[in-house]
């Protein structure tokens, strides 16, 4: 037999108290009888007029000792095992990704069924396997190595807590085959594919037969003054489902849909004319079913603040693509350098010139040069010291900190009016000053930003400063979101550009409230649903964090096994026989046995 | 007369009743150390008495009394009377019990006397004078009986009186029947019986106990007392604890006792009666 807790132990300390009560009990009462000639006699063969002779004599006592003997026992989880679990070495993967908050029966999530299968397992287990238990979402964790303390794993195993996350098991089966230890046995408690190449495993079935909606994409964009809504809806479940779908407007209902969805649909809902010009657009589904977390998805529109960009090159794939994650801007491309002095009615914030300079400068547009000799720009006097060759150049701008050599530069002095993005190792000849290869500052109500080097020229593109560089440059000059983007599925990254100040708080759903001293930040703990309110400086933002898609489909693929001594099983049987409810009832009855007999007393 | 609510109406009135079935279990077996039974016409003088309060005037021998200046009767063979002595225990272990053990022991006594004094018997009635002491009074005749009542009803029950210690110290002449009334919590019973066979006497053994003595009911634990202790200390007494162990244990003991006392009772050829509650076993 095995315990699953042993705390209740600590109970049996009960028992000396109540038999030390039952001595103490000091309230024997004086009893006239008309002689003791009997009694004196009787007691001549026996020693009964010891204090502990009351117990021997007292059946209460003893049935009440026995009562709190079965209910500790009770307490603490009696169970035979019914497996056959020998292996010397036990790894446990626990699946607590998102699709793991889907309910089962008896109102479990397949989380917590997994937690109570597993435990059940540890059980099983000789005293000298040592456990090693991991839980696996976005990222396998290693939550306990090589222990052989069954009580520990136990532990560890309750102690994993539900996620948002998608994921599989995958990563943690590579870290158990990676462990590469005799014996080894791999259990797995997950709801989706598995794949063991070259261990013996068991993979415990938690698909269920759940019932689900989701709302898997949102969008929204403006019509005639409108709200236009569009929204995908899937029926993952075996029937037809006829339910409300509710779009919400900056928290409000704005509009009540029903819809009719096939099983195994997903429907395209398209809603417009809808009153509402504001920011936030969520679409709810309103019906209970088995994971509610993926009932509501929000949209933050951002197209009323988008900003029109264009790039002035040939190619360049690196500025391009970085230039692209600012979501608030809407980028343009050409290679034409002509008639730049039209462009003003045409709404363009900015204008990037890439290698190519125009015929005739913009006048009323923020202006960026890389790569370009700009000692013709005369309006602005951003006329470089010299080309330069294998430079080293350090990027000084928004706590940047890389650097990289390039092969060829104009070196600049920053004008007083800028700041230095890029400072070189070479120094100016009079003032010992460094020379800078790039800079930005606004002049006559003009952003300018100048990059000496082409892009191409050094490894800079392949650094991680380089898109945050971008990014942050552009919005700059683009007055575009401090977001790099606004609506992102749980456990994504988002950044966040403060343009300035170096004060960047951001505050989740459940409230608490996250703050960087930079500018720029790279924001990664997005595991809660829901709205996020970033303030940089006097800027306000709000990006969505949704449910993974991947995460609603519920149910355990055809699982790929390669390895002949892999075995699915299904996670819903126990594999512990369990004795609490007969100690249990054998307390109820002795209880019951008490009373009998303290009434007839 | 002295008031005693033990001598009560519906006492008096089963006197006569008991009185004849007394007499038959007086007559079965008992002579009384008379020389016979029967009381025939017969005037064969059989012997001199002194002359008690109640004896008819009629038998008083003039002549022993011009010799002696003392009233003598005479007595005839077949009228040889008997003498019963009557021993009462008179200790506080008879003041339990429902009706009271000395109830019972009064009205016992006071029916044996009415038969006897009725059957022109005499009658010795013994009180308590000091713990192992007693003191004795005779009576004759029918006029005798209500002063034989009177006696009994001043009998104090208390302390821890040695009836049979008391017995055992007194000067018994003529043979005769002694009937002892007690709960007979003594070990002392066969050294008494063997004193009073020796006396001559024919025995007559009434035991009363009480329903509580025979079946006693404890329910938790208790310390024992013994009522004729009279300030009793700490150290005194006997835990108990009721169980079913110790009823059954106690049945055996006084299983054991009664046994005990037939047998002493059957070996000096005395007659036993246990009564429980005052009614006969």
């Amino acid at each position: 037999m095995t315990f699953e807790r042993l705390w209740p132990i600590g109970f049996l300390s009960l028992i000396p108290i109540v038999i030390i009560m039952y001595l103490l009990k000091e309230k024997t009462e004086d009893m006239k009888v008309p002689s003791l000639f009997l009694w004196q006699e009787m007691y001549r063969n026996k020693e009964a007029d010891r204090p502990w002779e009351k117990l021997k004599h007292n059946i209460l006592l003893v049935l009440q000792i026995l009562i709190i003997l079965l209910l500790t026992f009770a307490l603490m989880g009696p169970g035979m095992s019914l497996g056959d679990s020998r292996s010397e070495n036990a790894v446990i993967i626990i699946d607590n990704s998102a699709s793991m908050n889907t309910l089962l029966s008896d109102n479990k999530t397949r989380l917590q069924l997994a937690k109570e299968r597993a435990a059940e397992l540890i059980k099983t287990y000789s005293d000298d396997t040592a456990f090693t238990i991991i839980e696996s979402s976005d990222k396998a964790t290693m939550l306990l190595s090589n222990s052989s303390d069954k009580m520990a794993a136990i532990g560890k195993v309750r102690g994993i807590e539900a996620t948002n996350l998608a994921g599989d098991c995958s990563h943690a089966v590579t870290m158990a085959e990676g462990m590469a230890a005799a014996d080894v046995s791999v259990v797995v408690f997950t709801d989706s594919s598995v794949t063991f190449k070259n261990l013996t495993g068991k993979i415990y079935d938690l698909s269920g037969n759940p019932s689900n909606l989701s709302v898997d994409y949102v969008t929204s964009g403006y019509k005639d003054d409108k709200t236009v809504v569009i929204a995908g809806v899937t029926n993952y479940s075996d029937k037809e489902v006829t339910t409300d779908i509710n779009v919400y407007g900056d928290g409000k209902i704005v509009f009540i849909g029903n819809e009719t969805i096939a099983p195994h649909e997903t429907k395209n809902l398209f809603y417009e004319g809808i009153d509402f010009k504001g920011t936030v657009v969520a679409v709810e589904i309103n019906e209970k079913d088995d994971l509610k977390q993926d009932n509501i998805r929000y949209f933050v529109n951002t197209e009323s603040n988008e900003k029109k960009v264009l790039l002035v090159t040939e190619q360049n794939l690196y500025l391009e693509k970085a230039v692209a994650l600012n979501k608030g801007i809407d980028l343009y491309k050409t290679a034409d350098t002509q008639g730049f002095d039209t462009f003003k009615n045409q709404g363009y914030s900015l204008f990037i010139f890439d290698g190519l300079m125009p015929d005739s400068m913009p006048a009323e547009q923020n202006l960026m040069f890389v790569g370009c000799d700009t000692k013709e720009v005369k309006e602005f006097g951003i006329e470089p010291v010299g080309e330069y060759e294998r430079v080293k150049l350090s990027n000084v701008y928004g706590g940047g900190q890389a650097s990289f050599m390039v092969s060829k530069t104009y070196l600049y002095r920053c004008p007083v009016w800028a700041t230095p993005i890029f400072l070189s190792n070479e120094v100016e000849t009079d003032t010992k000053s460094p020379l800078c290869a790039g800079f930005i500052g606004k002049q006559g109500g003009i952003s300018i930003c100048v990059i000496g080097f082409d892009f191409h020229s050094s490894d800079f593109p392949l650094s991680m400063e380089f898109p945050m560089l971008i990014f942050g440059l552009t919005g700059e000059m683009a007055s575009t979101e401090v977001l790099s983007d606004t609506n992102i599925e749980a456990g994504g990254n988002i950044n966040v550009y403060a343009r300035d100040v170096d004060n960047i708080t951001i505050k989740n759903p459940e409230g608490k409230r996250f703050t960087e001293e930079a500018n720029m930040l790279k924001f990664s703990a997005t595991e809660s649903l829901g709205l996020y309110e970033v303030k940089a400086g006097t800027e306000e933002a709000v990006f969505s964090v949704n449910f993974p898609v991947s995460e609603s489909e519920a149910g355990v693929q055809s699982s790929v096994i390669n390895s002949s001594n892999t075995e699915v099983v299904v996670a819903t049987n126990t594999n512990i026989l369990d004795f609490t409810w007969i100690f249990v009832e054998l307390a109820m009855l002795v209880l019951a046995v008490e009373w009998i007999i303290y009434i007839r007393q | 007369m002295v008031y005693d609510d033990t001598f009560t109406t519906e006492f008096y009135e089963s006197l006569k009743k008991q009185r004849l079935m007394l007499k038959m279990h007086l007559a079965a077996g008992l002579n009384g150390g008379r020389k016979s039974n029967s009381k025939g016409s017969s005037v064969e003088f059989s012997d001199f008495r002194e002359y008690i309060l109640g004896d008819d005037i009629r038998r008083i021998d003039w002549n022993a009394y011009g010799r002696f200046d003392k009233f003598f009767v005479k007595l005839f063979m077949e009228e040889r009377e008997g003498i019963f002595r009557v021993f009462v225990d008179a200790s506080e272990s008879m003041t339990f019990g429902t009706p009271l053990k000395s109830v019972v022991a009064k009205r016992q006594a006071g029916l044996y006397a009415y038969s006897i004094l009725d059957n022109s018997d005499r009658l010795i009635l013994y009180e308590k004078y000091a713990r192992n002491m007693l003191s004795h009074t005779e009576y004759a005749g029918k006029q005798g009986f209500s002063k034989a009542i009177d006696a009994l009803s001043r009998t104090d029950f208390s302390g821890d009186f040695d009836l049979f210690s008391a017995i055992r110290h007194q000067e018994i002449k003529s043979r005769g029947v002694s009937i002892i009334i007690s709960d007979f919590y003594t070990h002392d019973l066969e050294e008494t019986l063997k004193y009073l066979t020796a006396k001559k006497q024919e025995i007559i053994l009434i035991q009363t106990l009480s329903k509580e003595e025979e079946n006693p009911e404890i329910l938790d634990s208790v310390r024992l007392l013994d009522s004729e202790i009279l300030n009793p200390s700490m150290k005194d007494g006997l835990r108990a604890t009721g169980s079913h162990q110790l009823k059954k244990n106690y049945k055996k003991q006084y299983d054991s006792f009664i046994r005990n006392i037939e047998a002493v009772a059957r070996h000096y050829n005395a007659k036993y009666i246990r009564l429980i509650d005052g009614i006969p076993q």
